[in-house]
């Protein structure tokens, strides 16, 4: 925290600190941020200080799908209009939110929190994988789709799930990997590209 | 690539081993977009040729063209297990900034050979092998540390804090050795020497792999006073779905 060392108030490098502490904020933007909240008004302030506490405290991990809500089980996990033959497993609940936004999913989601990374340590058990292979036993489960991230971590994760599941009699699936939509053939990597061709399906 | 972290909103801080610098951090800038074409190249493990540009204090990767194999192409959860396992060890044996080209073209020889699906775990003991002997660990393995006596064909003890073999007479009760077959010693004698093909014909009995293992951890994490996570995991597979098991190469019906 040296290159903070500019003359300030206790408090304000407190805040500092604790914002740079934070995804995606480095140290200048935890400056900008601290000096606008710093102007703020009493009650932005407030609210704002509000919803930190309350996302600690009222913010629910569903009991069966695993993601963050308000109530267990989440709203998802209620809607009777979901397909629940189907789970999609995500890493993180912020992937739950790029999936829902694309609209082409219709089933349920099952949450990981992380994924299997064995050089920080971080095996299956540290993982939401107990409670995946427990909706499964239930048997109304056809197919899981592994939507874990496109890289070796990610990798090994969809692969171990994978491990555990079709002995079960589960259909599992991953997401395809290839070209984004939009982009070129000409500029995409020779992983990607592999990648692309290996999935590729007949038209 | 060794492994990476997270920059800001799109970028990413990544280890690198390279020839002409050692283990090197630098910056690929917009690495995290789904049309990052640097992204894609950037994969761990895979042997590349890169520029690095130096601004404010820091590498930045501003061109990359793989040259080796796609380390990451092969879907099988064991191979994976494995790179983790030689990223792992050479970011736990570099530090930052020492070049070691034996090192390198070392570690380029033994990824080709993991991405041809040849040797298995033999390559990994030969890698583990040449490692302690490039980065200046390497074990005696012909005379007793302790009495300077040539060892005799029985059960000796590999001693990590002594640097080699000692006789049963020199070998302590209660300090961390390894007892070492014959058979043991005589593989680790020839993992020092033999080229991949030698270690790809190699046959070794499964017993005499899981004692040749054990021997070469328990040294290798004496010398860096930690374990080896990934090797933890690579156990738990073995253990999980069988040594053949764990083996299976595509999945999800094709
Ligand atoms: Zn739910
Ligand atoms: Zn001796």
């Amino acid at each position: 925290m040296d290159r903070l060392s500019v003359p300030t108030s206790r408090p304000l490098t407190r805040l500092i600190e604790a914002l740079n502490r934070m995804p995606g904020i480095g140290p200048k933007m935890a400056q900008r941020l601290a000096y606008y909240l710093l102007r703020a008004s009493a009650e932005e302030a407030q609210t704002l200080a509000e919803a930190i506490v309350a996302v600690k405290e009222e913010a629910v991990l569903c009991a069966i799908c695993q993601n963050t809500a308000d109530t267990s089980p989440c709203t998802l996990c209620q809607d009777p209009t979901r397909d629940r033959s189907l789970i999609c497993v995500v890493e993180e609940p912020l992937d739950v939110l790029a999936l829902e936004r694309s609209g082409a999913f219709k089933g349920l989601y099952h949450v990981l929190h992380g994924c299997i990374s064995p050089i920080d340590g971080v095996g299956p058990e540290d993982l939401k994988v107990r409670e995946l292979l427990a909706r499964i036993h239930d048997g109304e489960v056809q197919e899981v789709i592994m939507a874990t991230n496109p890289n070796l971590e990610g990798e090994a994760t969809s692969m171990y799930v994978q491990r555990l599941l079709s002995p079960l009699g589960v259909k599992v699936s991953r997401l395809a990997r290839g070209l984004p939509f939009g982009g070129d053939v000409e500029y995409a990597d020779e992983v990607t590209l592999s990648r692309a061709l290996q999935d590729r399906h007949s038209l | 690539m060794l492994g990476g972290t997270r920059l800001g909103e799109a970028d990413r801080l990544v280890t690198l081993y390279t020839q002409r610098r050692g283990k090197v951090r630098a910056v690929v800038r917009g690495a995290l977009r789904p049309r990052s074409r640097l992204g894609g190249h950037i994969q761990p493990l895979s042997h590349c040729q890169l520029m690095l540009t130096e601004s404010k204090g820091l590498d930045v990767v501003t061109g990359c063209q793989i040259i080796g194999p796609l380390f990451p192409m092969r879907e099988d959860l064991v191979h994976h297990a494995r790179g983790f396992y030689l990223m792992e060890l050479i970011d736990c044996f570099c530090p930052e900034g020492l070049e070691n080209p034996a090192l390198f073209s070392l570690l380029v020889d033994t990824l080709e050979h993991l991405c041809l699906g040849e040797g298995g775990e033999r390559v990994l003991r030969r890698f583990e092998v040449r490692l302690l002997d490039i980065t200046g660990f390497r074990p005696e393995l012909h005379c007793c540390l302790g009495c300077q006596q040539a060892l005799e064909p029985v059960t000796n003890y590999l001693s990590p804090s002594a640097g080699g073999l000692l006789c049963r007479a020199c070998a302590p009760e209660q300090s961390p050795v390894h007892s070492v077959s014959v058979n043991t010693v005589k593989v680790l004698r020839l993992l020092r020497e033999a080229d991949m093909e030698t270690v790809n014909r190699l046959n070794l009995a499964p017993d005499l792999a899981a004692e040749l293992e054990a021997a070469l951890r328990s040294y290798i994490q004496y010398v860096l006073e930690r374990s080896i996570k990934s090797g933890v995991w690579l156990e738990r597979l073995r253990r999980e779905f069988g040594p053949n098991g764990a083996l299976g190469g595509p999945q999800n019906g094709r």
